[in-house]
């Protein structure tokens, strides 16, 4: 009987279940239970908004960091790996990039840039573009080479090759650095609110760290993840529409 | 036909795959939930055959005609729907120690040297390590692998990954031997060279029950002594001919004789016909 | 070769032009960067920091390894359980970890503890789903070979899906070493630890050391890239017969 019930919601109520024999006798501020914490979940996002308001202050950092990473990281992906010299020259920085503490940068992007939206996005482009520029790397490297041949044999000019074949080809990597891209910068938002505390979820986090509301912290931490789940689950879709002739998805 | 007991009988088989298909358009695929259907395959419909012991017969059909589906029955890696396959008076529910079986995509382990591969059959029975090696020595002799035993398949080109795979086969000494479209992978010229190392091969070991899938016509009158012409999906027997040349004879002169042009001839149109049939 | 140390030239002038433009407190010039860097080094902070940080990764990442190499194999050869927890292990992987450390510190205090555990819960997801899906993708074929031979289901297990996994493996380690390090690091900023890179770079924020500051993000950045080309020529050398790696492979090797 239990095969028919989906994998992962035994799986989510087992873990419910554990939850709550574990919080048995805790006090609330160490280990709130289930129920508590998805009240309070509850509250803070139907009841009165302020999960969704503090989502909306950092949103603003996430998209323009997200957007400027995506709009600079796609263009020097895909010809970096369309350009062998290129992809020489700049790919192990990406690379450093990518395992790069940016969490130290953002006191740095603070004095340069002052207190704001800026530092926020600066770390958000920081914390992201390496994945984006990377995927689509990727992306336009793998062409295969018989597609690019096959161009070369009607007489396509190099700048045909790269429109006709190395650019549809590399399409859905861009979708998939799409994806990635959002998950790196939602971290990075909130990473850069917790270094920075100023306003928006890195604010709402350490207020309740400091009162000890720890069924607020948890609802909130609970939150965030079904934030990026959805967000991921809904650009996988994307992803498998757009090339349905790519049965993975990287 | 039939010089011995049949060693394996297949009666009124038949099989159905079901799939759950999205339909392939940008919202269907975006939202696979809505408008998926299920479609049903039928692969066999009522394939009725023997094979007697000690013979050699081939499988040859157009793609999709359900012989693979029907050599892996035998070896028990799938179950009929309807009917029964039987193997030494046994129906078969699952692999036997007395088949032995060859796939098309070789199968083989990267990680595992020739040796190693060819060593596998024997090693999941428990043999010795030594014992191993020593049965090993003489069967890749008889492939034409000796001295390379401790190389690794990437290191060779596809035919010798194949005759990896007839030697692992070989070394547990099967009763039966099943094939499945093993030179399927290969280009012409190689494929051609493997048909009479094959033929070599099996004239060294001594008449064994062999079931050989193949697609080439050329491939599966050259090799058996009966051939068995399925027809298109829903697979049934379109025809079953005996090979009248006696195994002595089968080498590259056989191939241009007009006793083989005519049987391919034959052959040739009674595929043709199934295949207009299956539409 | 010489296409890259081209870039390294322009980059490093780029910088050091850009530092002049800036105030005082503004922007280090490469120089100052790397006399910072060798002030470091040769006081032996940077080293004793290290080493510090080391020891909770090096706990961390073991511990993460011990429990979601096994849990991702077990998830690909059964797979119910696959489907059971992957949501679970993506959501993980997907968290911002900074929200946690809250928590995280609640519990487990401040010290030792708290950084292994905070390595632990960063690393897990990604080795434990590289190792799922490599136990997933063993090649149907493999698997009928060793059924037509009548193997049992702990020989097919070990002869055939672990020997298939192994590259797996290295690959979920090194990702594994790409991205613990980097948990590290912010896991020191955001605890208030007193010892470690973290805390060089905290005392060096502090003070408005900024040479400094960023002298600590280059070394890790380099520490960082040795340690995933390292584990990148073991992977390689491992698998001979060059398994392909579809997993997210964190881009070009160098």
């Amino acid at each position: 009987m239990i095969r028919r019930v989906p994998p992962p919601l035994v799986a989510f109520l087992a873990i419910l279940a554990i939850w709550q024999v574990l919080s048995v006798g805790q006090p609330a501020y160490l280990l709130p239970g289930p129920g508590v914490v998805l009240t309070r979940l509850w509250q803070l996002t139907a009841v009165q908004p302020v999960l969704w308001g503090a989502l909306q202050l950092s949103l603003g950092a996430l998209l323009v960091g997200g957007s400027l990473a995506f709009a600079v990281g796609v263009p020097l992906g895909v010809v970096m790996g369309a350009s062998g010299p290129l992809e020489r020259a700049v790919g192990p920085y990406a690379n450093a990039m990518y395992v790069a503490p940016v969490s130290a940068l953002t006191p740095l992007f603070v004095w340069w840039f002052g207190i704001g939206l800026e530092p926020r996005i600066a770390t958000v482009f920081v914390f992201s573009a390496p994945v984006i520029v990377l995927t689509c790397y990727r992306g336009a490297r793998e062409t295969p080479r018989t597609l690019a041949e096959v161009a070369r044999v009607f007489g396509a000019a190099r700048l045909q090759i790269f429109t006709l074949v190395v650019l549809p080809h590399a399409l859905p990597y861009v979708v998939t650095a799409a994806r990635l891209g959002i998950g790196r910068a939602v971290k990075g938002t909130v990473l850069a609110e917790l270094v920075i505390s100023i306003t928006g979820l890195g604010e709402l986090l350490s207020g309740f760290a400091h009162v000890f509301d720890t069924a607020s912290l948890m609802a909130s931490v609970a939150f965030l993840i079904l934030f990026g789940l959805v967000l991921q689950a809904i650009l996988a879709r994307v992803e498998v529409a757009v090339a349905p002739w790519r049965r993975q998805a990287a | 036909m039939a010089d011995g007991a049949p060693k394996i009988v297949l009666e009124g088989v038949g099989k159905t795959y079901r799939t759950r298909k999205t339909r392939d358009t940008f919202l269907g695929r975006l939202l696979p939930a809505r408008g998926a259907e299920t479609v049903e395959v039928q692969a066999l419909d009522g394939l009725t055959f023997s094979v007697p012991e000690g013979r050699f017969v081939s499988i040859v059909g157009p793609s999709g005609c359900g012989k693979t589906t029907a050599l892996r029955m035998m070896d028990g890696l799938v179950q009929p729907d309807v009917g029964r396959v039987v193997v030494s008076g046994m129906p078969v529910v699952a692999p036997r120690r007395e088949c032995g079986f060859v796939f098309q995509d070789f199968g083989l382990y990267p990680w595992r040297t020739v040796l190693d591969n060819v060593a596998f059959g024997l090693e999941i029975r428990g043999v010795s390590r030594s014992e191993r090696y020593a049965l090993c020595t003489p069967i890749l002799e008889l492939v034409g692998l000796q001295g390379f035993e401790g190389l690794f398949p990437h290191q060779l080109s596809g035919g010798m990954q194949q005759r990896v795979g007839i030697a692992r086969m070989l070394a547990v000494e099967p009763e039966v031997l099943l094939m499945d479209e093993p030179f399927g992978a290969l280009d012409a010229l190689t494929r051609r060279l493997m048909q009479f190392e094959l033929l070599r091969i099996l004239a060294a070991r001594g008449t064994v029950t062999s079931v050989f899938v193949t697609h080439d016509l050329d491939e599966a009158i050259l090799l058996a002594d009966t051939v068995v012409v399925m027809t298109g999906r829903p697979g049934r027997v379109s025809d079953i001919v005996d090979v009248p040349f006696s195994r002595a004879l089968r080498n590259e002169a056989i191939l241009e004789s007009p006793e083989f042009g005519g049987l391919r001839h034959r052959l040739w149109k009674q595929l043709q016909g199934t295949l207009r049939s299956a539409g | 070769m010489n296409v890259r140390l081209i870039t390294l030239a322009v980059i490093l002038a780029a910088w050091w032009m850009a530092s002049f433009g800036a105030s005082d407190l503004g922007f280090p010039g490469p120089g100052r960067v790397l006399t910072a860097l060798a002030e470091l080094l040769t006081s032996g902070r940077l080293m004793t920091a290290l080493a510090f940080t080391l020891t909770s990764f090096a706990f961390g990442a073991a511990l993460a390894v011990a429990v979601g190499v096994p849990l991702g194999i077990v998830m690909g050869v059964r797979p119910w359980l696959g489907r059971a927890l992957d949501p679970y292990l993506t959501a993980l992987y997907v968290m911002p970890f900074a929200s946690i450390v809250p928590l995280l510190v609640l519990w487990f205090g401040i010290d030792e503890l708290v950084r292994v555990v905070f390595i632990f819960l960063f690393t897990l997801p990604q080795v434990a789903i590289v190792c799922y899906q490599g136990a997933k993708s063993t090649p149907i074929t493999q698997i009928e070979v060793a059924r037509t031979f009548l193997a049992s289901p702990f020989q097919t297990f070990w002869k055939v899906v672990i020997p298939h996994e192994i590259p797996f493996i290295f690959t979920a380690l090194r990702l594994g070493v790409g991205l613990g390090i980097q948990g590290l690091v912010v896991s020191e900023l955001l605890i208030a630890s007193v010892r470690g890179l973290g805390y060089l770079i905290r005392i060096a924020s502090a003070t408005l050391d900024l040479a400094s500051v960023l002298a600590v993000v280059l070394f890790v950045m380099l520490l960082g890239v040795g340690a995933v080309a390292l584990m990148q020529r073991i992977e390689d050398s491992v698998a001979p017969w060059r398994y392909g790696t579809t997993i997210d492979s964190g881009g070009p090797s160098g």
